[in-house]
């Protein structure tokens, strides 16, 4: 009843006239009954789970009113509670509809949240979703190729999708995937349908171990990527590799564009310098260099064209106070309140919201 | 500056942020409650008011109903929404509703402007010249700086009989930038008008009329659209609901404009460079600010705390409820520093004095006698403790 109540206001009402209805007290009473909508956070509902393969689903989601949409090819990160330790991991959009994205999540032994995703997720949960974030999008380039492996394809199939149902002339498309196996493959259907639009190639690395990219096929498989924009994706070793290739061949590496899902776990640092700042409310993430460090938080703002408020820029008046989400921060801080105009970062990263 | 205005100033400073960090210390529980508590009484005041109305036929019942009614909008407007739009109570997790970016407000006033125009920009440079944009609110003339122009002959009937009755209705002309192109179209010069030091949706008109017609039509559609047809189909009288929610409407507006501009612009304008120095800032926002004096606790939140401006201006993001302890300690300070600490003796007092300003402002200046058309002085120096 409740998720044909929420689909009907996102799908007929709209995400703007759902928050525009909304009242504060609206808000307090529904939180009790209704943990989707009209909350203070952005949270999607799950509408459907369906199987690629025994290793991997595909979930549709149902953000909120909170969503403000997606290109192809970004990502979304997954904030999960589980066994009361709060776990987050990102996963890229497979596909965008008006209303609705998909994700694929491939199950990783060991790995606790994916698990746990296979054996839980099932449809009408609701989640805790971030904003799509990432600049892994298509950029009106004319020549593309993408190259990824494994569940990296899902960015780069959420590309091509959105490219090929564009009404306009599709740009000249190279499309490669590597799997495992045979039994690996995903989007196998889709994959099938393009075969007519853009040069498609896939391979199997242990199956037929022949077809694995390597430097010696490189050139064979992709003899103009020169004049191409790449898009890699993929997990970390077969990034390495093709990056190697690339600086070999004297690729332009400002026409790459990589996406990585698992980043290496950051060092112990012991002067906490912090490497980016997280603004929820604008969804823009911004990486501090070294002379960034010293710094305030109101100042990283406005340098990078965030239209931030600010009133005295000395403290006193709180016009740019924001609310801490995660991270640590010295300075002008109070309770959970941050004052950006006098106030610094204080951990490997921060996140501030409204 | 001098060595001894400096070495005065660093003691203001330090004065003041003592107070701060005194009170900030206590912030708690006891606020959480209270910010709550009025949410509670103005929600128990609506069901009162609209029942009253709706459900009577009487003129005593009538008069019951407005005067609840007006109750709810009032703390709407004032206590929880322009102190909650402030941040008093950001500092708070688990209160996502009194978060002031959260806060959606039941005035038909955008929020997101408000912010900018009030706390960016008068908050902080209050009371000086073509930087404080409430002191033009407009085309208003409250000063003899201020070019004169033909449109101030009429400013007093204009704002007391038009604007003002529906002034919560015209908030958004002046946060979102619209009267700054009337005077610019209208206008020989755009002279001692302050340019808003900031833009929404990029400046992007479409979205800006948008953001206005949005924000009153919540209004005008909940309180003329839906309780009146209420009463209509459930057989009551749409008349009787209309009317008292237009009446409501008008005096909360009146309420809502005398207790903000009654207790600036009867003062001196500030220097320019007043935010140069700390301590000098401090010390412009008293002396920019007048109080008056409430005789009960309950009024002074009917105003939103608006009579103990000189404390709200000194700390606008400290939650309300501590002004009247904060005010005994600003008020020595000001002792000991030789600052004027302005209070007048009521409410009537300080709308009769910004009546009079008005009104003798809204006549060209003679030439030569600028300073005879300077206020009294025996009405900004009304000094007690």
């Amino acid at each position: 009843m409740l998720t044909l109540f929420n689909r009907f206001l996102i799908n007929q009402l709209g995400r703007d006239h759902s928050e525009y209805l909304a009242s504060n007290t609206m808000n307090l009473i529904n939180q009790k009954l209704n943990p989707f909508i009209w909350t203070y956070d952005l949270k999607a509902l799950v509408l459907k789970r369906v199987s690629e393969n025994p290793e991997v689903i595909t979930v549709s989601l149902l953000p909120n009113q909170h969503w403000q949409g997606a290109i192809a090819g970004q990502y979304i990160d997954l904030q999960l509670l589980i066994d009361g330790q709060p776990y987050q991991r990102s996963y890229s959009i497979s596909a965008i509809s008006d209303q609705a994205i998909t994700i694929t999540i491939k199950k990783i032994k060991g790995g606790k949240v994916s698990e746990w995703l296979h054996q839980h997720l099932k449809t009408g949960q609701i989640l805790d979703i971030s904003q799509a974030k990432g600049s892994f999008v298509y950029q009106d380039q004319a020549k593309l190729l993408l190259i990824c492996a494994g569940t990296g394809i899902t960015p780069g199939f959420s590309i091509v999708s959105d490219l090929l149902n564009r009404p306009l002339k599709t740009p000249d498309i190279q499309f490669f995937a590597q799997f495992s196996t045979q039994d690996d493959l995903i989007f196998s259907q889709k994959l099938k349908s393009w075969a007519k639009k853009i040069q498609l190639r896939l391979a199997f690395s242990q199956t037929k171990p022949e077809t694995r990219l390597s430097a010696a096929n490189f050139k064979q498989y992709f003899p103009d990527f020169q004049q191409r924009s790449i898009y890699l994706c993929g997990p970390e070793g077969f990034m390495h590799e093709v990056i190697a290739i690339l600086e070999q061949e004297n690729y332009d590496l400002s026409q790459l564009k990589v996406e990585k899902f698992v980043t290496a776990p950051f060092s112990n640092r012991s002067n906490q310098a912090c490497s980016s700042v997280y603004f929820k409310h604008y969804n823009t993430t911004i990486p501090l260099s070294a002379a960034d460090q010293h710094k305030t938080l109101l100042e990283i703002g406005l340098e990078n064209g965030l239209n931030l408020e600010k009133g005295c820029e000395r403290g006193i008046c709180g016009s740019c106070k924001l609310v801490l989400h995660a991270g640590a921060v010295t300075g002008n801080t109070l309770g959970q309140a941050v004052y950006l105009c006098t106030a610094y970062a204080n951990s490997e990263t921060v996140v501030l919201g409204t | 500056m001098t060595d001894a205005e400096q070495l005065r100033y660093a003691q203001i400073e330090a004065a003041f942020d003592a107070i701060k960090v005194h009170y900030r210390a206590q912030l708690g529980q006891a606020d959480i409650d209270y910010i709550k508590g009025i949410r509670y009484k103005s929600r128990a005041f609506e069901l009162i008011g609209r029942s009253t109305l709706w459900f009577g036929f009487d003129p005593i019942s009538f008069g019951v109903g407005v005067l609840f009614l007006f109750l709810h909008r009032n703390l709407e407007s004032i206590e929880l929404g322009h102190n909650i739009l402030h941040g008093q109570y950001d500092y708070f997790p688990g209160i996502p509703e009194f978060h002031s970016r959260n806060f959606k407000w039941k005035s038909p006033i955008d929020e997101e402007g408000w912010r900018r125009e009030h706390n960016n920009m008068h908050h902080v440079f209050t009371n000086v010249y073509a930087k404080d944009p409430d002191l033009t609110h407009g085309i208003l003339r409250v000063n003899d700086r201020l070019p004169w122009h033909k449109f101030h002959r009429i400013q007093f009937p204009l704002y007391l009989f038009y604007f003002y009755p529906f002034m919560t209705y015209k908030f958004n002309a002046q946060n979102l930038g619209f009267n700054r192109g009337f005077i610019e179209k209208h206008f020989p010069s755009t002279e001692g008008y302050a340019e808003l030091n900031y833009t929404i949706d990029g400046g992007d008109p479409k979205a800006l009329r948008k953001r206005d017609f949005r924000a009153k039509f919540r209004v005008i559609f909940k309180e003329y659209y839906v309780f009146p047809l209420l009463a209509l189909v459930t057989g009551f009288s749409l008349l009787r609901v209309f009317f008292a929610n237009l009446i409501v409407d008008i005096i909360n507006s009146l309420w809502m404009t005398f207790t903000l501009q009654s207790s600036h612009f009867t003062e001196p304008l500030q220097a320019e460079n007043c935010l140069d120095n700390k301590g000098k800032w401090y010390e412009s926002q008293i002396l920019s600010s007048i109080n008056f004096k409430g005789r009960y606790r309950w009024q002074s939140i009917l105003w939103g705390h608006i009579d103990y401006q000189i404390e709200h201006h000194l700390f606008p993001d400290l939650p309300s409820r501590h002004y009247p302890a904060i005010a005994l300690e600003v008020q020595a300070v000001c002792r000991q520093f030789g600052i004027a600490y302005k209070c007048n003796p009521s409410i009537w007092v300080a709308i009769y004095k910004f009546l009079r300003l008005f009104w003798i402002y809204s006549f060209r200046p003679k030439a030569s006698t600028a300073a005879a058309t300077a206020p009294p002085s025996d009405l900004t120096t009304d000094i007690s403790g």
